[in-house]
C-alpha cells in the first residue's frame, strides 16, 4: 500500500463573483521512502495542492478530492481531525524560515513546542529532546544554538532549525516547499545532503517542491511536472531527463511545457551567449475557464486540437504519463 | 589599444553595523575593467557585497575610498550635476521588477524620467524604446496591471532611454519565472548585438552569469577571488571556492556528477572577517600563510586570475608562490595587463 | 487537550495563494462604506451653506423675546426657538458652517504647512531633519488643549483666532506623519532609480514622494478633521472660540447648559449633529483608508 495516494485533487478559491481554480484535478502516488520532486513555476499549483494536505490553506479554498495516507483519507477533516496527522505523519519545510520562525523566541524553546504537540513530554524532556534533535541536524554546539534567537542565525541555519521541528515527531513523508530557494547554492547543496541522510536514518518519503529541473534531476527518484493547476507529466528524473548523447538533456521529454522548461534553464556545460529557445506569453488566468490545453496559447507545437479539448494524463508508456495531444520526441522513440 | 568602458580600482565600502557596533565591511578594495561590448559577471553568495558593489559604482551611496573611471572620467571625483552628466552613461536594473516602478506613475512618464531629467524629453523615444522591449503601446498602463517580466522589460526600456553604454543588472533576472527569465535573458542578449551595449551582470547563479557573460568574476565577502572568461572558470577553476560552487550546482542531467557540498559551514560576518585570505575558515586546502597573509590577484594564464595561494593548478599546502607571476592589481582582455 | 501548534506548521504562505486581480468588484459593501458617510456629511454641510441662501430663514441672532422658548415642530421654527428667540434650526445650520470652516481651514494648513515640513525633513535628513523634528517635538509636548487655550485667550475669540490656536495641533500631528511615510518611501527601490535617471531633489518629491504618502496623508487628515471641530466646539462652549450670540455648535452647547432641566433640547440638538458629523468622518476615514491603503 502506497504512503500517499491523491486523487483527483482540486482546490478553487472563490473571490467575489471570480472563482480561481488553482489546482485542477491532480492525482499521483508517494510510496514509503521515495523522493518525488514536484516541479512547477508560480501559480502551477503545486505549493497549493501540497497545502491542501495537511490543511494549510485559508477557509476560502474550497477542497475537493481525495489524498489518503496510509488508511486514513485527509480532505474534508477539520483542523482538530488533522492535528494528529500534522507533525506525525506528514511535515512541512517552508521556504522562508525567518518568517516561519518566531522571532521573539528562543530555538530550543520552539524546538520544544513542536515536539510537545504531539508526545507528553515535560518542559524538561522536550528542552532535552530539542537539543538531540538540533544535533541530527548537525547544527554544531546544539546546545549554545538552543538559547540563541532566530535572528543570530544565518539562512542555512535556519532552515536547518526548520528542519528539525519537522522532524520532533519522526514523519514518513516530509514536504519541502522550495526550502532552497532563498540559500546560497552551496548552502542548498549541504541542506539537500542533509535530507537525504535524514531520509536514510528514519526511511521517510520525501516531497520535494521547487521550480529548479536541476534540483529535482539531481535529488529525486520520480519527477512531477505541473502547469496551471494539472499535472502534465510525469516520470522517473533518470528516464525524463537522460540525454541521447553526453551534455545533452531531456531526449525523452514528450510535453512541449517540460521541454521548454528545460531548455530555458541555464546551464554550465552551455557555452555563453548560446542561442535561448524562448517561450513568449504568461501562465495562463487560472479564474478564467479555458477551452483545450492551457498550454495550447504559448505551444509551438500546438494545433487546432489543442485548443478544442484538454488532452488526458495517460501513462503512454510504462512509468511515463504526459498529457499532450501532440507529444515532442514522438518519433525518436517508439 | 582601446580604452576600457569602466575601470574600478580598489572599491572599498564599508557601513556602520546596525545593533552592536563594528563596520560592515561590505567591498574590501575590489579591482575589474568592462571593455566596450563585453558582458562582465559578477557571481557571488550572501554576503559577498556584490550588490553594494555595484550601487556604490554609481555612487549612491559614494564609496568610501577607490576609483571609479567611466570613459576615463572619475566618478568619484564628481557631485551634483557633473555626477549625473557622467553618470548618465551607466544604468541601472534592479531585482525586483515593480519595486523599480513608481507604482502612481505610469510605463510611458517612468520610461520618460531619465529623459525628462536632462531634458531631452522625445516622446516618440519613449515609444520607439517600449518597441525595442517588446511592450509596443504600454504607455498607459500603471504598473500594477503589469506581470513580473513586463515589468522588467519597463525597467530596462527606462534604463535605454539615454541610451547607455552600461547596464549593471542587479540580480535582474531572479524574481523571475524559469520561463520569463528566459525571455529577458535573450531580450538583453538581442539589446547586447543590436545596441552594442556592454552589461555587468551581478547574480548568486553561476550558471545564470557563466551563460550571459564573456567574462566572470568570483566575488567572495567583499573581495573578487577570480576573473576569467567564463569557460575557463568552468573547466579549468583556479580557486577553490569557485570550484566549491561548481560542485553544488545541481544540474537537469542526470548523468553529470552530483551536486555535492564541497565546503561546509557559512560565510563569515563581514563586521569581523578572517585575517588574510577570507575564504580560509572554509577552504579545503587553507594553510598558516592564508591566515597570515592576504592573496593578490594574479595573472595565471590568459586573461584567468586568481587570489589564492594554493590555487588548483597546484597540489595544495607546500607550496611556494609560483614563479614567472607578477602581483597585478587588475587584468584586462587576453593578455593586456595595467599596472 | 494539546498543546496550540507551533508556527511553523500553521502559518499559511500567503504568496502561496493565488492573487485573485483586485478590481472594482470588490463586492457591494465598499462602495456603500465610502457614499453613506459621505453623502450624509455632503447633505449636512451643503444644508449649512446653501440652505440659508435658497429658503428664507429667520435669522440666527436677534430674534424678538416675544419668540421665545418655542417647542420643536412650532409653526415657522423647524426645531423651536431659544431662551433670547433666536430660531433653534437657523442657529444649527449657522453654527455648523463654523464647524465646517474651521475644521477644514485647520486640517488644510496641516497638510500643506504639516506635509510640507515633514516631507522635507523626511527627504533630507540629517540637519534639518533634526531641526524640524525637535520644532515639532515642543509643539506636540505641550499640553496641547492648554496652549490652544491660552493662544485664543491672549488674541481674543473670533472664528479666525480658534483656526490659528488649533493650527498648534494639526501642523505637527501631519508633520509627524508626512516625515515617517517619507523616511519609509525613501528606502524603495524606485526612489534610487529616479536618483539614479537624474532627476533632482524637489521634483523627486513632487513627483514621487506626494502621490504616494499622499492617501495616508489625507486619511489622517480626515480623522483630524472630527478632533478640530470637537475642539472648537470646546473652545466655544469655554467662551473663547466664536464670541456671541454667533452661533456655533459648542457654544449652543454651552448656553442650552443653563435650560438643561427644562430644554434638553437646546443641548441636545447642537450635540446630535456634532456627533453625526464626527462619526461620518470617522467612518469615510476608515474606508477611504480600506479603499487606498491595502493594494
Amino acid at each position: 500500500m502506497s504512503l500517499l495516494e491523491v486523487t483527483d485533487l482540486r482546490v478553487r478559491f472563490r473571490a467575489g463573483r471570480r472563482e480561481v481554480r488553482a489546482v485542477d484535478g491532480v492525482s499521483y502516488r508517494i510510496d514509503a521512502g521515495e523522493t518525488v520532486a514536484l516541479v512547477g513555476e508560480s501559480g502551477s499549483g503545486k505549493t497549493v495542492s501540497c497545502r491542501a494536505l495537511i490543511g494549510l490553506l485559508p477557509p476560502t479554498a474550497i477542497v475537493t478530492g481525495s489524498a489518503r495516507f496510509r488508511d486514513a483519507e485527509l480532505i474534508g477533516l477539520s483542523d482538530e481531525q488533522l492535528r494528529p496527522h500534522r507533525g506525525a505523519d506528514i511535515a512541512m519545510v517552508f521556504q522562508d524560515p525567518a518568517r516561519s520562525l518566531n522571532p521573539t523566541m528562543k530555538i530550543g524553546l520552539q524546538v520544544a513546542e513542536a515536539i510537545r504537540a504531539h508526545e507528553p513530554f515535560t518542559r524538561r524532556e522536550a528542552a532535552d529532546r530539542a537539543v538531540e534533535l538540533l544535533r541530527e541536524v548537525r547544527i554544531p554546539l546544539p546546545e549554545r544554538r538552543a538559547a540563541e534567537y532566530p535572528h543570530q542565525l544565518s539562512g542555512g541555519m535556519r532552515q536547518r532549525v526548520m528542519i528539525a521541528m519537522a522532524l520532533a515527531c519522526r514523519p514518513q513523508l516530509l514536504i519541502a516547499d522550495e526550502a532552497t530557494t532563498a540559500l546560497d547554492v552551496t548552502t542548498q547543496a549541504q541542506i539537500m545532503e542533509l535530507l537525504l541522510e535524514l531520509q536514510q536514518e528514519l526511511g521517510m518519503a520525501l516531497l520535494l517542491i521547487t521550480h529548479d529541473l536541476g534540483l529535482a534531476a539531481t535529488y529525486a527518484g520520480e519527477v512531477i511536472v505541473m502547469y496551471a493547476g494539472r499535472i502534465v507529466e510525469q516520470a522517473t528524473a533518470g528516464r525524463l531527463l537522460a540525454g541521447e548523447r553526453a551534455g545533452e538533456v531531456g531526449g525523452h521529454v514528450r510535453m512541449p511545457y517540460t521541454k521548454a522548461l528545460l531548455e530555458a534553464v541555464p546551464r554550465l556545460e552551455l557555452p555563453a551567449h548560446a542561442p535561448l529557445p524562448v517561450i513568449g506569453g504568461r501562465p495562463p488566468d487560472l479564474s478564467e475557464r479555458h477551452q483545450g490545453c492551457s498550454f495550447a496559447p504559448r505551444c509551438q507545437s500546438a494545433r487546432d486540437d489543442c485548443r478544442q479539448a484538454a488532452p488526458p494524463l495517460a501513462e503512454h508508456e510504462s512509468g511515463h504519463r504526459w498529457a499532450c495531444w501532440h507529444p515532442v520526441n514522438e518519433s525518436r522513440h517508439d | 589599444m582601446t580604452e576600457t568602458l569602466l575601470s574600478v580600482r580598489d572599491l572599498v565600502q564599508e557601513f556602520p553595523a546596525r545593533g552592536r557596533g563594528g563596520t560592515v565591511h561590505a567591498v574590501s578594495g575590489v579591482s575589474f575593467d568592462v571593455w566596450p561590448g563585453e558582458t562582465l559577471g559578477i557571481v557571488g553568495e550572501t554576503g559577498s557585497g556584490k550588490s553594494t558593489l555595484a550601487r556604490s559604482i554609481l555612487m549612491a551611496p559614494r564609496p568610501k575610498s577607490g576609483r571609479v573611471l567611466l570613459r576615463g572620467s572619475d566618478l568619484t571625483r564628481l557631485r551634483g550635476r557633473a555626477l549625473a552628466q557622467a553618470r548618465r552613461h551607466i544604468q541601472m536594473v534592479f531585482q525586483d521588477p515593480f519595486g523599480s516602478l513608481d507604482p502612481k506613475w505610469r510605463v510611458h512618464d517612468i520610461v520618460a524620467e531619465p529623459l525628462v531629467a536632462f531634458r531631452a524629453y522625445d516622446r516618440h523615444r519613449v515609444d520607439e524604446v517600449l518597441e525595442l522591449v517588446g511592450l509596443p503601446g504600454y504607455g498607459a498602463r500603471r504598473p500594477r496591471e503589469l506581470s513580473g517580466g513586463q515589468a522588467q522589460r519597463v525597467a530596462i526600456a527606462r534604463a535605454l532611454a539615454l541610451s547607455p553604454a552600461l547596464i549593471i543588472g542587479d540580480e535582474a533576472v531572479s524574481s523571475l519565472d524559469v520561463l520569463i527569465q528566459a525571455q529577458v535573458l535573450s531580450l538583453f542578449e538581442r539589446l547586447r548585438t543590436e545596441l552594442g551595449l556592454s552589461y555587468l551582470f551581478i547574480a548568486h547563479d553561476l550558471a545564470l552569469v557563466k551563460r550571459v557573460s564573456d567574462r566572470v568574476a568570483v566575488m567572495y565577502l567583499g573581495k573578487l577571488c577570480e576573473v576569467g572568461p567564463g569557460e575557463s572558470i568552468y573547466r579549468a577553476p583556479l580557486h577553490p571556492y569557485t570550484k566549491a560552487l561548481l560542485d553544488a550546482i545541481p544540474s537537469p542531467d542526470p548523468a553529470a556528477p552530483r551536486a555535492r557540498a564541497t565546503i561546509s559551514g557559512e560565510p563569515p560576518s563581514p563586521v569581523s572577517p578572517p585575517s588574510g585570505c577570507r575564504f580560509r575558515t572554509r577552504c579545503p586546502r587553507a594553510a598558516q600563510r592564508c591566515a597570515a597573509e592576504e592573496p593578490l590577484m594574479r595573472e595565471l594564464s590568459s586573461g584567468h586570475s586568481v587570489a589564492c595561494h594554493f590555487p588548483l593548478t597546484m597540489p595544495p599546502a607546500a607550496s611556494a608562490v609560483p614563479a614567472a607571476s607578477r602581483a597585478v592589481r587588475s587584468v584586462g582582455k587576453s593578455g593586456d595587463t595595467t599596472g | 487537550m494539546s498543546a496550540p501548534l507551533p508556527e511553523v506548521l500553521l502559518a499559511p504562505d500567503t504568496t502561496a495563494t493565488p492573487r485573485v486581480r483586485t478590481r472594482r468588484t470588490r463586492g457591494w459593501a465598499q462602495p456603500l462604506k465610502i457614499w453613506l458617510p459621505g453623502g450624509l456629511l455632503i447633505l449636512i454641510a451643503a444644508a449649512c451653506f446653501l440652505w440659508p441662501l435658497v429658503y428664507p430663514m429667520p435669522k440666527p441672532v436677534g430674534g424678538s423675546v416675544l419668540d421665545s422658548n418655542m417647542p420643536p415642530f412650532s409653526p415657522g421654527h423647524f426645531l423651536g426657538t431659544d431662551p433670547v428667540g433666536n430660531d433653534i434650526f437657523s442657529r444649527i445650520l449657522y453654527g455648523g458652517r463654523v464647524s465646517f470652516e474651521v475644521g477644514f481651514a485647520v486640517t488644510a494648513i496641516g497638510l500643506v504647512a504639516g506635509g510640507l515640513l515633514g516631507m522635507v525633513a523626511g527627504y533630507l535628513g540629517g540637519i534639518v531633519d533634526a531641526v524640524v523634528m525637535r520644532v515639532l517635538d515642543v509643539l506636540i509636548a505641550f499640553p496641547s488643549l492648554v496652549l490652544a487655550l491660552a493662544i485664543a485667550e491672549g488674541l481674543g475669540p473670533s472664528e479666525l483666532h480658534v483656526i490659528w490656536a488649533l493650527c498648534i495641533f494639526s501642523i505637527p500631528a501631519t508633520g509627524r506623519i508626512a516625515r515617517a511615510a517619507t523616511l519609509a518611501l525613501r528606502e524603495r527601490t524606485f526612489m534610487l532609480a529616479a536618483r539614479l535617471a537624474g532627476t533632482r531633489g524637489w521634483r523627486i518629491i513632487v513627483r514621487h514622494v506626494v502621490p504616494n504618502i499622499a492617501p495616508q496623508l489625507l486619511t489622517f487628515s480626515m480623522l483630524g478633521i472630527g478632533i478640530i471641530i470637537i475642539l472648537e466646539g470646546a473652545l466655544s462652549f469655554l467662551g473663547l472660540g466664536i464670541p456671541p450670540p454667533q452661533p456655533s455648535w459648542g457654544s449652543m452647547i454651552a448656553l442650552g447648559q443653563q435650560t438643561l432641566s427644562t430644554q434638553p433640547e437646546l443641548v441636545l440638538i447642537p450635540s446630535a449633529f456634532l456627533f453625526v458629523t464626527v462619526v461620518c468622518l470617522n467612518l469615510l476615514s476608515d474606508a477611504l483608508r480600506e479603499r487606498w491603503g491595502t493594494r
